[in-house]
């Protein structure tokens, strides 16, 4: 119904009839945005003023309101306009918050944040390699909810494979015991839903070498398999 | 967590390399535990896949692991890595070649 046709040329962009209709521009009207083009290389796309089409006090609702208090609009318009602040150059030093600037089980996939997510795993093998048991234990427990699954995976190794004293105590009520347990959970429920074949394997040969193993209804013992094997005729 | 893994590691199959279908393999058989039949097929038509790029401590490692869960691997896999054994037989360790031997003895080929 709408075309290219039916354009108006306003502040220097091209919008559509659907777009002035709709306050709402799709981004293959925009000329420095092909529609092959994906989101991430507009990241340093230079922007004309006024380009968002919602209204300035939207933005700053939802940057000082709704974020912090955890509320979200949803819906596809909202979705594009809060894509398109996020991508904005001067929007990447507002709107900068642990949980949603690419940091966390929540991290967007745009790059953001992936400095973040380096650091903090290089922090956690420095933690790992240091003497001081406690500096990986303590560094898991502060920072877990920041973990994306590549922090998760290596995190969870470096915790299975962490040397415990022999005269340690009561391993039950220990540091690395109280990080398993924290960490055990996030992985299950946001972290190894996204993991890739390497972290897959990786884990699971941590968890073999360190014969953490967990009873499973569906899961055969190789001794009992062997037997009925032999047992065959 | 492990069925998590193996449910996960079904989903990324396409994506395992030599070394990570050497490593679930090692994984389970030194848990001690079967995968699934699914799991098994999977990482068997896989590591067929990707013989070409298998290295000797891959060979060993997942030749001790189907012979340690007692599972016989297909025939094109048995060929596939017998065929890369010869071919990469002066890169073997004594421990690869141990285990190896261990692993065609133990499954009766």
């Amino acid at each position: 119904m709408f075309s290219r046709t039916h354009t108006l040329t306003q502040m220097g962009t091209t919008r559509t009839a659907y777009s002035l209709a709709t306050r709402c521009t799709p981004r293959q009207v925009w000329p420095w945005a092909p529609p092959s083009t994906p989101p991430t290389s507009l990241i340093n796309a230079q922007r004309p003023p006024g380009h968002n089409t919602l209204p300035p006090s939207a933005f700053l609702a939802h940057i000082f309101f709704a974020r912090p208090f955890g509320v979200y609009p949803t819906g596809p318009r909202w979705g594009r306009q809060v894509e398109r602040w996020g991508l904005h150059p001067g929007a990447l030093r507002v709107v900068h918050t642990p949980a949603h600037s690419g940091q966390g089980p929540m991290a967007r996939a745009d790059g953001r944040g992936i400095t973040s997510n380096t650091k903090l795993n290089q922090d956690l093998v420095t933690a790992a390699k240091s003497s001081d048991n406690e500096q990986l234990c303590a560094l898991v427990m502060a920072r877990w909810q920041d973990f994306n699954a590549v922090n998760a995976a290596t995190a969870y190794q470096k915790l299975l494979l962490m040397r415990t004293a022999p005269d340690a105590g009561d391993r039950r009520h220990s540091p690395r015991d109280a990080a398993l347990a924290v960490l055990e959970p996030a992985l299950r429920d946001l972290h190894i839903p996204v993991f890739d074949a390497h972290q897959c394997a990786s884990t699971l040969h941590g968890l073999a070498k360190t014969r953490r193993r967990q009873p499973r209804a569906d899961m055969v013992h190789a001794d009992m398999a062997a037997s009925r094997h032999a047992a065959r005729p | 967590m492990l069925r998590d893994l193996e449910k996960r590691s079904l989903c990324v199959l396409d994506n395992f390399n030599p070394q990570a279908i050497a490593n679930t393999l090692w994984a389970f058989a030194k848990l001690g535990l079967l995968p699934s039949e699914v799991m098994v097929v999977g990482l068997t038509a896989r590591a067929v896949e990707v013989r070409g790029d298998i290295n000797p401590h891959h060979i060993s490692s997942m030749l001790w692991a189907f012979a340690t869960l007692g599972l016989q691997p297909s025939k094109a896999l048995i060929a596939g890595l017998t065929a890369q054994v010869l071919v990469k037989r002066n890169d073997f360790e004594a421990q690869g070649i141990a285990n190896t031997l261990w692993a065609f003895a133990k499954m009766g080929l």
